[in-house]
């Protein structure tokens, strides 16, 4: 089993290895595909999406989530606790800090990084 | 129609709580997080200066509140039902040096349910001073954590997890 912090280091090392989707939902797959194998390999709690209370075990972005970024339509933002997930149309993925620290910023298949879209 | 009532049902509670932390923590800034679609979760920012917690709301399930070394994805340590326990907890929080929310202990709960050690145990029918000293030295016997768990409305439950199993460990007597 690994920490935390080792687990989210690994889970960002290996989306940012991983080949960028081409679409949003292609993007979210990415996230989750990634996310919930490295907390099925690492963290040793049960995949339980819909349990919410804290069982160790961090999950990917989820619909009800989901919010609107103000004058970017080619952009949507996934809520959690301590950070922002931005998914661009063409696949491009930020996750950022609430202070604003960026975690991660993997362009889409067409090159284009999240803030790049609706400049 | 039921879907706007939903969505105006559920802005009530957000917006009650605003009114209590005008209220209870009249210095703090608030912050809401407003979902994309009508049953989405809200979130909502409460800080003084640098003392600051995040708090989803999911309708119909309430409020959730991290605990400081949430990281990403994770879901919340503690949930309240109500607008009014959960103002309750963030005055108890933003009281603390810190402000961090890192565990809750029993005298938090006590408080948080507004009785004193010597109101708690005879309403749990144990002695005052075994209340005092769970809350001093974590010293309880399970049946005085029950009882007093039990007389503040509450059901007290206690899990094993195991490598292959997790199970609950019932408090009454093995019997057989």
């Amino acid at each position: 089993m690994l920490s935390k912090t080792k687990r989210l280091r690994l889970f960002i090392e290996q989306l940012v290895s991983a080949p960028s989707a081409s679409t949003a939902d292609g993007a979210l797959d990415l996230i989750a595909r990634v996310l919930n194998g490295v907390e099925d390999q690492h963290s040793g709690v049960e995949n339980n999406p819909d349990a919410w209370k804290n069982d160790g075990r961090m999950y990917p972005p989820k619909e009800d989530n989901r919010r609107e970024v103000p004058d970017r339509p080619s952009l949507r933002r996934y809520r959690s606790a301590k950070h922002n997930t931005f998914i661009g149309l063409n696949g491009s993925i930020r996750i950022q800090d609430l202070d604003g620290n960026i975690l991660l910023d993997k362009p889409g298949s067409d090159g284009r990084k999240t803030f790049d879209l609706d400049a | 129609m039921q879907g706007i009532f939903y969505a105006c049902n559920m802005n009530a509670t957000v917006e009650r709580l605003k009114q209590l932390l005008t209220v209870s923590l009249p210095q703090s800034r608030v912050k809401v997080d407003e979902p994309k679609q009508a049953g989405g979760n809200y979130w909502v920012d409460v800080s003084i200066g640098k003392k600051r917690h995040a708090l989803e709301y999911r309708p119909g399930k309430g409020f959730g509140l991290f605990h400081e070394d949430a990281t990403y994805g994770e879901g919340p340590a503690e949930i309240y039902r109500t607008a009014e326990r959960t103002a309750k907890r963030l005055a108890q929080l933003m009281a603390t040096s810190s402000g961090k929310a890192i565990h809750l202990g029993m005298k938090d709960i006590r408080e948080l349910y507004g009785h004193s050690q010597v109101t708690l145990a005879k309403k749990a029918g144990v002695k005052q001073p075994a209340i005092s000293r769970f809350e001093k030295r974590g010293e309880v016997k399970l049946s005085t954590l029950a009882a007093t768990i039990k007389a503040l409305g509450g059901t007290l439950e206690v899990r094993a997890h195991f490598e292959d199993a997790d199970v609950p460990i019932s408090l009454l007597r093995s019997k057989g």
